[in-house]
């Protein structure tokens, strides 16, 4: 019966009632994950808006991010601008913040997915070959991320900023080695526990080749923590970007980054034209708390050890 | 308990002995060495410096020597406790860090108190009243701790002080020995701020411990003897709750220290953070291989003394 199934797929009537029902099915999934999480869906939906946001900001944003306007510094939320009303107030120079805020959005999500995607990625790799490899090349490996360990993650990306001088992929490069070590540790104690299962056994036993193991049998079960390390480390990732920002390393000055609008210029005028420094802030917390609760909600769907815990 | 202590230790050893060469390597890759800096003060030398100015430095401070020896030397300074002189302040790096490192650590520990006083209450009801109203607000409560970064809760912390109170913190630091009332005042707005971040995590973690031990099996007996369960929860079971949120806190030091960074830098607090900032600012590279090290430092030996203390508190580690 199954075989018929798939077999039939590849007739043009049948695939499109496949992708229907495949269409169907997660659709079915994503009433039933919000159904019993509601807090996860809601992560989920600021997720969905924040890549909206950030996909569609030239259309979104009623100025341009850096025009000044000289008539207009310290414009209080709402009041009416040149050309549309300044939503959410102007900062010292007269620009936008609704509008730097929308642009923001793309520079937050570009520094959290790049450092997401090189930084698990790496750490899958790296977590995955050195378990593999095993004796004294995983001794000599996990030394060397204890030692990365115990340099504080701020701590670590601060000083690589010093190093490399701003810019938004030096940015990246720093997440990316301020996120390596825990990853690394993560995915290493996640094979060394699939390692011991049943099914490994058996593939080894009907001899499979350690490569094979490893890429069809180990990897594909590591998903689910790979999708649940990534939800976290990009709030990680948005907020290490915007701490560097505001302490003058992260992005560069021009760059409407988050944390930068609210470095130390922002902090005099906090009495008269507190929107300047509330609402970046806000930006940030709203972003980063939808990505943990989406995180949980996930890894209480995809890893039912931990159900109930933390 | 000797076996386990000296395997722990022997671990201890490399690992910092590794953790010198990543900070060394991080800063020898640095474009332009130290004497350029010092000379031209931007990296791509547009100042007016003759090479053999820069020269001249280099053989003055050890940079022309082969890259082994010149770590070899960093390290030989390091045991004798000369970490060099600051770039820009012109201090020996130790005797800043002696004046500092007090003040960043009265700041951590306060926060970490007000933390704990905050969060294991939170983090017993969460875990009695589980799937709760109570348990779902006290968890969404920790997540926002989590999620709010440390500079803006420091930001709407002065500015509430600012505009709410009409109040500011004293400009003037005063340590705890020379005016403790003063430093108090100084410390508390701080350490708050930073607490609250720490708060949600070590709220999170006792529920998680709480949760775990109220499943075993000591927890029904208690109960079937009849003990309240005022007495069930506080006595039998926070007690064995509370080592490992205390552990896991532990080793999440380093976590607290890049906070203290950001608070330092806002509320303008002498201490380590602020230093590293200014280093920063300056481009003094000295200073910051300085910090990061002890920064390590640190948060290497204090994850050696929660594993020797777990070692004697709970024997069972000891075999594992």
């Amino acid at each position: 019966m199954i075989d018929q199934d798939t077999l039939g797929a590849s007739t043009p009537s049948n695939r499109g009632a496949l992708l229907l029902t495949q269409t169907v099915r997660s659709t079915r999934w994503v009433v039933t994950f919000s159904r019993r999480k509601p807090l996860g869906a809601i992560g989920g939906i600021i997720t969905v808006i924040l890549f909206v946001v950030a996909i569609l900001s030239p259309v979104i944003a009623p100025y341009d991010e850096r025009d000044t306007h000289g008539d207009y510094v310290h414009a209080p939320p709402g009041s009416p601008g040149p050309e549309a009303r300044f939503l959410l107030g102007t900062d010292a120079l007269g620009r936008d913040v609704f509008s730097r805020l929308v642009v923001g959005a793309r520079i937050s999500l570009y520094v959290g997915v790049g450092s997401v995607l090189v930084g698990i990625t790496a750490g899958f790799v790296l977590g995955i070959a050195s378990t593999y490899a095993g004796g004294k090349i995983d001794m000599t490996f996990q030394r060397f991320v204890d030692a990365l360990m115990a340099l504080p993650g701020l701590i670590i990306a601060l000083a690589i900023m010093a190093v490399l001088g701003p810019s938004l992929n030096n940015v990246i490069i720093a997440i990316v080695i301020g996120m390596l070590a825990p990853v690394v540790r993560t995915i290493r104690s996640q094979v060394l526990s699939l390692k011991e299962l049943d099914y490994i056994l058996a593939a080894r036993a009907i001899g499979a080749s350690s490569k094979r193991i490893v890429f069809w049998h180990i990897a594909p079960n590591c998903f689910a923590t790979y999708l649940i390390m990534a939800t976290y480390y990009l709030g990680f990732a948005i907020i290490i970007e915007a701490s560097l920002s505001f302490l003058g390393v992260g992005s560069p000055p021009d760059v409407p980054s988050w944390g930068g609008m609210l470095t130390r210029a922002s902090q005099e005028h906090l009495k008269t034209a507190p929107w300047v420094g509330i609402f970046p802030g806000l930006a940030i917390f709203v972003v980063v708390l939808g990505f943990n609760l989406l995180g949980d909600a996930l890894r209480d769907v995809f890893d039912p050890k931990l159900r109930g815990r933390e | 308990m000797w076996q386990y202590a000296s395997r722990r230790l022997l671990l201890f050893i490399p690992t910092l002995f590794l953790a010198t060469i990543m900070v060394f390597a991080l800063f020898w890759i640095v474009p332009g060495d130290a004497a350029m800096m010092l000379l031209t003060g931007d990296e791509d030398g547009t100042g007016k410096v003759t090479t053999a100015d820069i020269d001249k430095l280099r053989e003055k401070m050890g940079l022309n020597r082969p890259i082994h020896i010149q770590y070899g030397a960093w390290v030989w300074d390091l045991m004798k406790g000369d970490m060099g002189t600051s770039l820009w302040y012109k201090n020996p790096i130790i005797d800043d860090l002696k004046e500092r490192f007090p003040v960043t650590i009265e700041l951590a520990l306060l926060a970490i108190l007000m933390a704990f006083v905050a969060a294991v209450p939170l983090g017993i009801i969460s875990a009695v009243k589980q799937d709760t109203k109570i348990d779902y607000a006290s968890r969404v409560f920790a997540l926002i701790g989590i999620a709010m970064p440390s500079f803006w809760i420091g930001l709407l912390t002065i500015y509430a002080l600012a505009y709410g109170l009409d109040w500011l913190p004293p400009l003037e630091y005063a340590t705890i020995t020379e005016n403790p009332l003063l430093n108090l005042e100084q410390l508390f707005f701080p350490a708050l701020a930073l607490a609250f971040h720490d708060m949600a995590f070590t709220a999170r973690v006792t529920r998680s411990a709480m949760l775990e031990v109220l499943r075993e099996d000591y927890m029904r007996t208690a109960r079937s003897k009849g003990l309240r369960e005022r007495t069930v929860i506080l006595r039998h079971a926070l007690k064995n709750a509370l080592l490992p949120v205390i552990t896991i806190s532990g080793y999440q030091f380093g976590r607290l220290l890049g906070g203290v960074i950001i608070i330092e830098s806002i509320f303008v607090i002498p201490g380590i953070g602020l230093y590293l900032v200014d280093a920063i600012i300056h481009r003094d590279f000295i200073v910051l291989q300085g910090v990061v090290l002890l920064a390590a430092a640190v948060v290497l030996v204090l994850n050696l003394v929660i594993d020797m203390l777990y070692g004697i508190l709970d024997p069972r580690i000891r075999y594992s």
